[in-house]
């Protein structure tokens, strides 16, 4: 810490820097933390939704085929019972078809396993088209009181279908009268499940308790009798639980995210699957932001002490600078202050100097007034005595012209 | 030297801010639902008698989300009977490149297939009694081909409907019968019903005919006592023809009438037993929805009829002094009185 400290011991710029240095790096690293766990976890429930959904369809779509096919059954119970008590059972048999599309086909056969009568909406049977069911399990289950409900098959126009036989009787433990045997055409049951819409690749298929496929939105795929038995849902799902959710490879080769909910009482299920790529395209998406908002953050943040770097280094030059000027100053002063000394020394010379030429100028104007003083003594006498030889001169001159005038007529008299 | 340096690191961090919020901006907002893709349904139509099909399409992709003029538009062709403008429309539909072409009846899927070849657009038919044996398709479970669609049964269901006309009035001994030998429908349909008439008890006159007048021809010749009933067995030319002339001939006669569409019970006719065409239309629609939400139609089976539809009208049963037998009056989907 000494390092930060001035000479004084109190904390200088280097110390201030040290502090936004380090307050940057904090918020960098917090930011960087704050941001991968929100994205992290936001990308993560958002997958999470996405197959919640998948979840809460394969389950809407399992009991809405589970109720369509138990009120159906129920029906068809109340059926057996209608055909025990009454006499004209043809009446309830046609009204029943009529009621009910899905049931195509109704047979009542007798305890010998002989079909005696055969009922549907659109077929016309002749009696050579009555057939024995004896050696047939479900004759033998309903005999024994049983409801036997088949694996579901398919008619030769491609319709999934499953047969149900059931006792005809009064009561629940009265001995049968009858076999009532139903044929119950499935695709009624399918159609709003396979149009579920869940996303753009979502699909809904339907298998049995055997893993074959028996309805799917492709239902050549169906005819094709293909077994999904390898696929991770169908196991789950054949032992009645919800499958909920893992990423696997289609029998297409496609990676999907698929789940599973049971359609308990037929040991059926409903699979859903949607590529994976769709499901992950949202948390993708997040994952891109929060790595370019991460990437952005760095950068912002190196500029950030890019700049401090640079501010610093640009405080140091001006600090070198200030020093630089403040030491000139220094010398300037002391330079001013020898000159001022020198120059005051010079003064007093002067002064003194002055003061001496003042004296001998005053000495001198006095010797010089005294001169002139003589002078002019001397002067007034010179001109008095020049005055009076001018006048003197001017007397010989007109001394001398009277002589002359004087002298030329004796000359002449010769 | 700072100076520059500081004014491009503030252009740079203003750069990522603008950036940034540029991109923040674009992930919050909900992005804008991807151009909404319109759908152009061809469709055509032998005759106005299946015009509840069509509807019954209609209605279906109106139930599957597709709205007429927000995401779905439709082009409609109705030949009104006659073959060669079947053929024209068919032609004429294929050149607007439709996504898809919806048609019902046999002659109309018959025109829509050959203009199709070689097009690749996807045709669902519907109305069709017998495809495989009309030729329109491979089999039932694979078409291996453009064409799919929803068969009406209607060779299936013939001898139920000779069964129900016994049934009706069981002193029916002799039922005449029109019919078109080379008809993919009606020819077929009245093989099954001479099959079945035995067994039923009764004789059937089956008539053969090449066009609609034929037929007017037979009925104006014909005297009471000679027939015991008129059934139509599955052929458009016919069906055409019997609602035109034969309704009213049948009450002249006081015989009933069997059709196969509940037009035709509204308009006279004693009774009819078919497909219900508006919800054959309907399931015609989810395999439409099928093919646009991209499964070929080759991998999607020929359907049958969810449900077939029993009418009688009681107004006709009067007029030729008929009593319908509460049996069959429980099991009619619509009593007309």
């Amino acid at each position: 810490m000494v390092l930060f400290r001035d000479e004084k011991g109190i904390p200088g710029i280097n110390f201030l820097y040290l502090i936004i240095g380090l307050v940057i790096l904090g918020l960098m690293v917090i930011n960087i933390g704050v941001n991968l766990i929100w994205l992290g976890v936001f990308a993560e429930k958002l997958k999470e939704r996405a197959i919640n959904y998948e979840i809460a369809e394969a389950k809407r779509g399992a009991e809405s085929i589970e109720k369509f096919i138990e009120v159906e059954i129920n029906d068809i119970k109340k059926l057996s019972q209608d055909i025990a008590t009454v006499k004209d059972s043809e009446f309830f048999i046609e009204r029943f078809l009529k009621e009910h599309p899905a049931i195509k086909e109704i047979s009542i056969i007798n305890l010998d396993g002989l079909e005696e009568k055969r009922y549907s909406r659109e077929r016309y049977f002749t009696k050579k088209e009555l057939r024995d069911f004896s050696f047939l399990e479900e004759f033998e289950k309903a005999k024994k009181g049983e409801v036997f409900i088949s694996k579901v098959d398919f008619t030769e126009k491609g319709e999934p279908f499953i047969k149900i036989s059931l006792p005809i009787r009064k009561l629940e433990n009265e001995k049968p009268q009858a076999i009532l045997r139903i044929i119950f055409h499935l695709r009624g049951a399918w159609e709003h499940v396979l149009e579920m819409k869940i996303g753009k690749t979502g699909r809904v298929s339907v298998i049995d308790d055997k893993g074959m496929l028996i309805a799917d939105p492709q239902p050549s795929r169906v005819l094709k009798k293909i077994n999904l038995l390898t696929l991770p849902p169908t196991k789950t799902l054949i032992k009645g639980e919800v499958f909920e959710g893992a990423k696997y490879f289609n029998e297409k080769g496609i990676e999907v995210f698929g789940v599973g909910a049971p359609i308990k009482n037929l040991r059926w299920g409903v699979i859903v699957e949607q590529d994976a790529a769709e499901v992950e395209a949202l948390a993708k998406e997040v994952a891109i932001f929060a790595t370019a908002f991460l990437i952005a953050t760095i950068i912002v943040i190196g500029l950030l002490i890019l700049l401090l770097f640079t501010l610093r280094r640009a405080d140091q030059d001006l600090i070198k600078k200030s020093l630089a000027l403040e030491k000139r100053t220094q010398e300037l002063e002391e330079a001013k202050a020898s000159l001022e000394i020198k120059v005051k020394a010079r003064t007093k010379e002067l002064e003194e100097l002055t003061k001496s030429l003042d004296e001998q100028v005053k000495e001198k104007t006095k010797e010089l007034q005294k001169k002139l003083e003589e002078l002019e003594k001397f002067h007034k006498v010179a001109i008095g005595r020049e005055l009076k030889m001018i006048e003197l001169k001017k007397e010989i001159k007109r001394l001398k012209e009277e002589l002359e005038k004087l002298k030329p007529r004796t000359k002449t008299s010769e | 030297m700072p100076k520059k340096l500081l004014i491009a690191l503030g252009i740079i961090i203003i750069m990522i801010i603008f950036s940034g919020i540029v991109w923040w901006q674009k992930f919050l907002i909900k992005k804008p639902a991807e151009k909404l893709k319109i759908y152009h349904i061809g469709l055509l139509q032998m005759s106005s008698p299946v015009n509840e099909n069509i509807k019954g399409f209609k209605m279906g992709m109106e139930e599957l989300g597709y709205k007429e003029g927000v995401n779905i538009r439709y082009t409609y062709r109705n030949a009104e009977g006659d073959l060669k403008k079947l053929e024209q429309y068919a032609q004429e539909l294929v050149s607007l490149k439709p996504d898809l072409i919806f048609v019902n009846t046999s002659p109309a899927t018959a025109a829509i297939k050959k203009a199709t070849e070689g097009t690749g657009i996807p045709v669902v038919f519907s109305m069709v009694a017998d495809p495989v044996r009309a030729g329109f398709v491979a089999s039932i479970k694979s078409s291996g081909n453009n064409l799919t669609g929803t068969s009406c049964a209607y060779i299936d269901i013939a001898p139920k409907r000779l069964a129900l006309l016994k049934e009706i009035n069981p002193a029916i001994k002799k039922v005449l019968i029109f019919y078109r030998p080379e008809d993919l429908s009606g020819g077929p349909a009245t093989e099954e019903i001479l099959k079945a008439a035995p067994g039923i008890g009764v004789e059937v006159v089956a008539v053969p005919i090449s066009k609609k007048e034929d037929i007017k021809n037979y009925l104006d010749k014909l005297k009471p006592g000679e027939i015991d009933a008129i059934m139509d067995p599955a052929d458009a030319m016919v069906n055409s023809a019997l609602t035109e002339w034969g309704i009213e001939k049948a009450k002249e006669l006081k015989v009933p009438l069997m059709m196969l569409g509940r037009l035709e019970c509204e308009k006279g006719a004693l009774a009819c037993f078919g497909v219900d065409y508006v919800d054959l239309g309907k399931q015609s629609a989810l395999i439409a929805n099928q093919i646009l939400r991209g499964i070929a139609p080759s991998d999607i089976p020929i359907e049958m009829p969810r449900k077939f539809f029993f009418a009688i009208n009681l107004k006709t049963a009067k007029a030729i002094g008929l009593e319908i037998p509460e049996r069959v009056l429980s099991k009619a989907d619509l009593i007309i009185e």
